[in-house]
């Protein structure tokens, strides 16, 4: 009887652990993560961060993304020539959760990429994404990263 | 007993007045309204439609305002270089709920015609989050890019 007390006091912990990594919203060390992410050249890692479905998403070229898919093989597609790069977040950072399911962010972000043949180049980009809490997930809904012009 | 009829009437009457000038649900008419006030190249005619204060905006250039009040600036003096701006939101226009708020995206064609005479044409890319301050939609942080290439 003393044995089940205690997997039933582990089950509920556990849970409640689970309960509270899935209920954070995220912040800045959840989108460092993200970029993290995409500095390993990998799309394929980040699709746990997408939203599955119709979603609109802004990168640097080309004008859009329907769908994480399509995003997903253009960006592999990117990372085709790169042989290693770095992705910082600035100290700009903010995140607003506007409801309970929704929160978006805006931030600058530092890139460095280095290509199979040496070349390196180095853009600071603006980064604005919308998180949608789905089945306990903060998953990336929309994203819009871009270069400014010149 | 009049008075208090009058009195009654006279509030019903201010009260739809005062609905009616509050808005509803930002669309995408509104949306356009907001990109038809840049067209005028006056920004007093798009100070209606951002929030004072500290937010921040990420136009086609520089890298970042952090306010409205420097968005303007920059906006009035790269107004001076042009004889045109038109702005036109296309139909991938999504607004999307968020609590209280309302954030969405939308692809837009953009023709400007410089002081020379010389006409571009490009689609840029609009993220905008909208929030309602004294009964008006107003933009609390916009995302402004054109695709590179």
């Amino acid at each position: 009887m003393k044995r089940f007390r205690w997997i039933a006091v582990v089950g509920i912990l556990f849970m409640l652990a689970i309960h509270g990594i899935a209920q954070n919203p995220p912040d800045k060390a959840y989108l460092q993560k993200l970029l993290d992410g995409w500095a390993t050249g990998n799309p394929d890692g980040q699709t746990q961060y997408y939203a599955q479905g119709n979603y609109l998403f802004f990168d640097d070229s080309p004008l859009k993304y329907n769908n994480w898919d399509e995003y997903r093989k253009g960006t592999i597609e990117g990372f085709k020539d790169v042989a290693w790069s770095k992705i910082r977040m600035d100290d700009d950072a903010q995140i607003h959760c506007d409801a309970p399911n929704i929160c978006w962010s805006a931030a600058t972000v530092d890139m460095t990429f280095h290509t199979k043949d040496g070349k390196e180049s180095h853009g600071v980009r603006r980064w604005t994404v919308i998180f949608e809490k789905q089945n306990d997930k903060w998953l990336i809904v929309h994203e819009h990263m871009s270069l400014p012009s010149n | 007993m009049k008075l208090i009829r009058w009195t009654g009437m006279v509030a019903v009457v201010c009260l739809i007045a005062v609905s009616g000038l509050a808005q509803g649900a930002p669309d995408k008419a509104y949306l356009q309204k907001i990109w038809d006030g840049w067209s005028t190249m006056q920004v007093e005619n798009v100070d209606p439609y951002y929030a004072a204060g500290a937010h921040v905006f990420f136009d086609d250039e520089p890298l970042k305002f952090n306010s409205w009040s420097e968005y303007r600036k920059t906006a009035a003096k790269e107004a001076e270089e042009y004889k045109s701006w038109k702005f036109t939101l296309n139909d991938d226009v999504e607004i999307h709920a968020a609590g209280a708020n309302y954030w969405g995206m939308a692809t837009l064609n953009s023709v400007t015609v410089n002081k020379d005479g010389k006409e571009e044409k490009s689609t840029l890319r609009w993220t905008f989050v909208l929030e309602k301050q004294k009964g008006r939609w107003v933009l609390v942080h916009e995302h402004v890019s054109a695709p590179v290439g």
